[in-house]
């Protein structure tokens, strides 16, 4: 059936594993509506407006489906007193971990989100967002799992030490991270966020072994998306999830991520009508590629994975890098609305 | 493989240590035992690499499989460094993630290569200032995110600009997700994994 849908019905007729119009696309800009602007990606995500102004730019330039209000990781571990890195042209970047020793853990307290101006800013502009879309188009929000925040509170060799050798200081550090994430998630959804996109990178296979996610990742996202009062979506940024795909069901979340270095094909058989899929554009040879090449990229996960809804068509890392040109944005989006459409019988 | 080289193998990727060093252990009494042990840990690191880059392990399974065999190479011997090994430096660039680089520096270690680490979150020139003043022959420089990746071509420039003779061996994510990325920032070479980046600069060593 072809009737006429808003993004926000396509994407939750999509996730509920059966047709829409056309398959939903999502391109999540970050620091890329700084280049939209024309300014710096400091002074871009230090006031609501610009970032409100730039999704709705871009989302009209490239008939995206959704609007994203994540500003940028590090912006939680300023939360915990860390610091933030603004390269020129790429993604802000955590600064010096803040957690240098075994009491700073002990010590730990879960911090208030309204006293961190960077979170404040995200909640104005999902506010922003909320007014401007009028439940025409989904707000994605982002909150990172409290089992991956460690990477930038820790660093990330000293945060795998920690797992794998200190598991009394794991407990405690995961208890106050649950707590904040928690607290921020809901803070999000509250501000008008549709659903929230639990950022877990640790929990892939690609980081960790099954054996070791299901005593460590998996009860901590269990628990925590529990408690978020909204859709969760799983996001690996770029990790491989072969491993672990046949217990994320039962984190509840309903939407997993994809790395371009997997078959999103074979991942759909494994959890159709369970899960639905988004990704899986190679974010990072998209900065290089033709128009030819957008095509058939994306082309191919239609062919894989559209039959039958679960999928929104996104990059494999959860944000469009600085360097991609528009053209190619143009030409993905291009393709999703010409070989997107349901029913699907170009092939 | 043998039977002593599995043993090690599964040893180092359950992070079994007390396991690890039990089968480093049964060659004590061999002659030229450390050779023997400094083989055994090289083949046992060397194929974990290749089970990494085969998405059979995951990092964090590399990562304290390289920081055992550091630990028993410097126990059994103590200055295992090749009499050829050239002036190598490591380090990541505008990033705190320096896991990679951690990675890298044990295995290179265990296989008797010695590194000077210039650490992580240093600028394009300062480390080309800190590898000219120390004479460095092969520099390389892991990455995870794609900025940071991207910045290497700066460093080319600055060594051309001072008419350095350098050979780069870069690596790291955005390299994987990216076959073409290692060509456009000007790196001479990019390793997969560990094992990879020590078959390229033994590779160099025999064509300088």
């Amino acid at each position: 059936m072809n009737t006429s849908y808003n993004s926000l019905q396509r994407v939750l007729t999509t996730l509920s594993h059966k047709e829409p119009d056309k398959v939903p696309l999502f391109l999540l800009f970050s620091h890329y509506g700084a280049k939209e602007l024309g300014i710096g990606i400091q002074d871009y995500f230090s006031n609501s407006e610009n970032v409100v102004e730039a999704q709705l730019r871009l989302t009209e330039k490239f008939n995206n489906d959704c609007l994203f209000s994540f500003s940028y990781a590090s912006a939680e571990l300023e939360a915990f007193g860390g610091t933030t890195f603004f390269p020129k042209e790429g993604s802000p970047n955590s600064g010096i971990p803040v957690i240098k020793k075994a009491s700073d853990i002990e010590n730990l307290k879960v911090p208030n989100i309204l006293e961190t101006k960077s979170l404040t800013t995200i909640l104005e502009t999902i506010k922003k967002l909320k007014r401007e879309a009028a439940d025409t188009k989904p707000i994605i929000s982002v909150a990172l799992s409290p089992f991956s925040l460690p990477v930038m509170q820790l660093g990330f060799d000293k945060y795998i030490d920690l797992i794998y050798k200190e598991p009394v200081l794991f407990d405690k550090l995961m208890a106050v991270n649950q707590e904040f994430c928690i607290t921020w998630a809901n803070a999000q959804i509250e501000a008008g966020a549709t659903a929230i996109c639990y950022f877990d990178p640790v929990s892939s296979s690609s980081v960790l072994p099954r054996n070791l996610y299901l005593q460590k990742g998996f009860p901590v996202a269990k628990h925590t998306i529990s408690k978020i009062n909204a859709p969760v979506a799983t996001h690996f940024a770029s990790g491989k999830i072969n491993g672990i795909i046949n217990d994320l069901p039962q984190t509840s979340t309903i939407l997993i991520g994809i790395s371009s270095s997997e078959d999103i094909g074979e991942m759909k058989e494994k959890v159709k009508g369970q899960l639905s899929l988004i990704g899986n554009l190679n974010g990072i040879e998209m900065c290089r590629w033709t128009d030819q090449e957008a095509e058939n990229q994306v082309k191919s996960i239609i062919k894989k994975a559209a039959k039958g809804g679960g999928l929104i068509i996104s990059d494999n890392h959860g944000e469009i890098p600085y360097q991609v040109p528009e053209r190619v944005l143009y030409k993905i989006s291009e393709t999703v609305q010409k070989y997107g459409k349901y029913p699907i019988e170009w092939f | 493989m043998n039977n002593m080289q599995e043993q090690l193998i599964v040893a180092l990727i359950d992070f079994d240590e007390e396991k690890a060093e039990e089968v480093i252990k049964q060659q004590l009494n061999s002659p030229n035992h450390q050779a023997k042990i400094a083989q055994l840990l090289e083949e046992a690191l060397r194929e974990i690499g290749l089970l990494w880059e085969k998405g059979e392990i995951a990092l964090s399974q590399i990562y304290m499989s390289g920081k055992i065999c550091d630990r028993l190479a410097n126990k059994y011997f103590p200055s295992n460094a090749k009499s050829s090994s050239p002036k190598i430096g490591i380090a990541t660039l505008n990033d705190f993630h320096a896991l990679g680089k951690k990675i890298v520096i044990s295995i290179l270690r265990t296989t008797g290569f010695d590194l000077v680490d210039y650490g992580h979150g240093i600028s394009e020139h300062e480390l080309v200032e800190k590898v000219i003043a120390d004479k460095i022959e092969i520099l390389l420089i892991s990455t995870l995110m794609l900025h940071s990746a991207l910045s290497i071509a700066s460093v080319v420039t600055l060594f051309k600009q001072k008419n350095y003779n350098i050979k780069i061996l870069v690596g790291g994510a955005p390299f994987n997700f990216d076959s073409e990325l290692w060509k456009q920032v000007g790196a001479d070479g990019m390793g997969k994994n560990p094992s990879e980046a020590i078959d390229i600069i033994n590779l160099w060593l025999k064509s300088s």
